[in-house]
């Protein structure tokens, strides 16, 4: 008998939310069955500053999507950004207890135990810990169990957020009557959608612009192995160009979305462009190459601040397939090239895989597809541990048996 | 159930984990009228759901109640009206008459008491009815259809010191005829030289092979017409219902005293033979000395006697 779960994946940005409903079958396949979209109120930032503002809009979504896919969700799975996110790199080493050095279960426990146990400070909770390759004499092994060697060392992407602002998160979503089944970081979540296997495994640094902040993950070996968040997003650009041109933010974003573009080339200088676009009183002609040097100059900023964030490993060498960039925020003109001189590496837009249907393959659904994904792969898990257990009771059942039980 | 969260101002390990930290509730007070609403729906939706199958529990209950205290014959006798008409129809003799006298019927029966079943199976057991169709007429008829079997042959029997005569059809059924005109019994040929079967019940079986005889008549009727009208009696003696085996004969005796011996098969051409010498080879005063005439052979056999007297063709 098919087995069938109704899940959401929400995620709640700054300019709006997103909610994508999916029905799970038997923890293997996934089918979409509804969207929901609303535009974000009480959301700074990617943080959420009005609890009531906040609920309205995440309820409002929840409920377009239920009635989208004209069923009832269970549980949700919810993308988390904002720059209280944070990451640590945690190693544990332990000596091999066996006299014979063999790597036995507990000491590959131990060192596990160790290497997520540190301490944080009372008002952080961790969100992921990601197992980066364990190492035994200092040689990458993917399991060590049975090898031999003296010391076994494992480290951990630690990934901790604000408990009080995960709290507002998770309340919204309880607010509704729902569970949050788990928090995975944006950044994480768009990565997975954005990367192929093979990328992850190279080395690969994906940015995901979003209106409020920027998220950005570092894949090595196949793992995450670096993460952060910037809170510069795709707003602040609206803003300086409101503030610059002395503009309202509605005429900033027309502004932005239809003449926006990051380098200034020569024929900008003569070339104005008409602030408003109704040409009525107040509406005046300026030069092109002002708007590009006010987005520029912030755009600039938020990949220098990446790059720092990134440090050392923002190399060709460590980052062989460069950087991808993903969200609403890198659909401005000349992201890429911008990026690609402020990084010095490859640069190119993410791309959604061809299983997605045409109307969701925007970079705007990258995160709330990658949710999906990894509700995906838990419920994988959840369905492969289910069957192992069942066989093993059908083992035993069949063993009983034998001695007529 | 929230858990309560440690006082210390650092936590380890997996107890800093989210799950652990934030406590979560479907049942907390829904935060906005959207929620409200949502939660409204699923109460109603479980509420309606409730309502539907007591419902259909009570009414099923109420339904059990009912029928245990009124009999179904009363339910059923006064959903319909007391007996009005019977329409009998029938594609031989039988008449509304002989319905009436042979199952009748108690007038202002309601119609759902009357056992159609019963009824069926009752003009079943009448030999002369082949099938039986009875069915309501609602609200106040009844509509009785029979089958009969049509006469072949008859037959005398004698039970005890009661001479009986009984009606062979083409499907060999024996049966006591009832309606039939004197000159429909008359026009039939008697039939002879078989010993009658019965089954458990005292009825009698079917003859076999008069399938055969029947058409060996219907035959006889086209090809000599003048010469059945003599026919007394068919004698089956020499005939076991296979037309096949050996030795079979059906002996066929005229009124005048003479036999005539056919065999079960190729009547067409022992008719025509019958023909020729009876009108052509034969004169008059040959004719009425004639005894026997074997036509079962190859070669046709002409008994006379020498004189004219319990003989003639």
């Amino acid at each position: 008998m098919s087995q069938s779960s109704i899940i959401a994946a929400v995620e709640i940005g700054t300019s709006k939310v997103v909610v994508l409903a999916a029905e799970i079958v038997n923890g293997r396949s996934l089918n979409l069955i509804g969207v929901g979209e609303a535009a974000s109120q009480g959301v700074k930032k990617g943080e959420i500053v009005d609890l009531k503002a906040a609920s309205d809009c995440v309820h409002a979504a929840l409920m377009q999507a239920e009635r989208n896919a004209g069923i009832q969700i269970r549980e949700v799975y919810l993308a988390q950004t904002g720059s209280h996110a944070e990451g640590f790199f945690n190693t544990a080493a332990v000596n091999i207890s066996a006299s014979d050095n063999r790597v036995r279960l507990a000491d590959i426990n131990r060192a596990i135990a160790e290497a997520k146990g540190k301490q944080l400070p009372a008002d952080r909770v961790y969100l992921h810990h990601v197992r980066n390759h364990f190492e035994l004499d200092g040689e990458p092994t993917a399991n060590p169990e049975g090898m031999s060697g003296g010391k076994l060392q494992v480290g951990y992407w630690s990934i901790h957020v604000s408990e009080q602002k995960l709290r507002h998160n998770v309340h919204v979503i309880n607010g509704f009557g729902l569970n949050v089944e788990d928090v995975i970081l944006s950044s994480v979540a768009s990565g997975s959608m954005v990367l192929d296997e093979a990328e992850k495994e190279v080395g690969a640094l994906v940015l995901d612009i979003g209106a409020g902040t920027t998220d950005w993950a570092l894949y090595q070996r196949g793992v995450v192995r670096k993460t952060g968040v910037v809170a510069i997003g795709g707003d602040h650009l609206t803003n300086d160009l409101a503030l610059g041109l002395r503009i309202s933010v509605k005429h900033a974003e027309d502004l932005k979305r239809k003449q926006g573009k990051l380098l200034a080339e020569k024929e900008d200088r003569n070339e104005r462009v008409w602030l408003v676009g109704d040409q009525m009183i107040g509406d005046s002609p300026i030069p092109l190459q002002v708007i590009v040097q006010i987005l520029h100059a912030r755009m600039d900023e938020l990949f220098t601040l990446v790059r720092k964030q990134v440090g050392e490993l923002c190399t060709l060498e460590h980052l062989p397939v460069g950087v991808v960039l993903t969200g609403n925020g890198a659909k401005m003109h000349q992201s890429a090239e911008l990026a690609a001189q402020v990084f010095g590496l490859p640069v190119r837009y993410g791309e959604l895989s061809e299983w997605v249907h045409p109307s969701l393959r925007k970079a705007g659904f990258a995160t709330t597809l990658g949710l999906m994904y990894y509700a995906l792969k838990g419920q994988e898990r959840e369905a492969l541990a289910t069957a192992s257990q069942k066989s093993k009771a059908s083992l035993l059942h069949r063993f009983s048996r034998l001695f007529g039980g | 159930m929230a858990k309560k969260r440690k006082d210390s101002g650092t936590a380890l390990g997996e107890n800093s984990s989210w799950r652990n930290r934030i406590p979560q509730s479907t049942r907390r007070r829904a935060t906005t009228a959207t929620a409200r609403w949502r939660r409204w729906r699923q109460v109603l939706q479980i509420a309606g759901g409730l309502l539907v199958f007591c419902v259909l529990i009570l009414g099923l209950i109420a339904l059990l109640n009912f029928l245990r205290s009124h009999k179904a014959d009363e339910l059923l006798g006064t959903a319909s009206q007391p007996l009005r008409q019977v329409y009998f129809s029938s594609n031989g003799v039988l008449d509304d008459a002989w319905m009436s006298r042979t199952v009748p019927i108690a007038p202002d029966t309601p119609l759902m008491q009357i056992d159609i079943h019963r009824l069926q199976q009752q003009l079943s057991a009448v030999g002369q009815i082949r099938t039986a169709v009875v069915e309501r007429v609602f609200p106040d008829a009844l509509l009785i259809r029979v089958d009969e079997h049509q006469p072949l042959l008859r037959m005398v029997i004698t039970q005890g010191n009661e001479r009986r005569v009984l009606l062979v059809s083409r499907q060999g059924q024996v049966y006591r005829g009832q309606g039939y005109p004197r000159q429909i019994l008359q026009s039939l040929p008697y039939l002879a030289g078989i010993a009658l079967r019965t089954d458990a019940g005292g009825n009698y079986l079917p003859v076999a092979g008069i399938g055969t005889i029947g058409e060996f008549l219907d035959l006889a009727r086209i090809l000599i017409p003048e010469m059945v009208t003599n026919w007394s009696y068919l004698d089956l003696s020499r005939y076991q219902g296979d037309p096949r085996a050996v030795g079979s004969e059906i002996r066929v005796n005229t009124r005048t005293g003479a036999q005539i011996v056919f065999a079960p098969i190729d009547f067409p051409r022992q008719f025509e033979r019958l023909n020729e010498i009876v009108n052509h080879r034969l004169n008059d005063e040959q004719r009425a000395r004639v005894l026997w005439i074997d036509l079962s052979l190859p070669d046709p056999v002409v008994r006379l006697a020498e004189r004219a007297g319990k003989t003639g063709i």
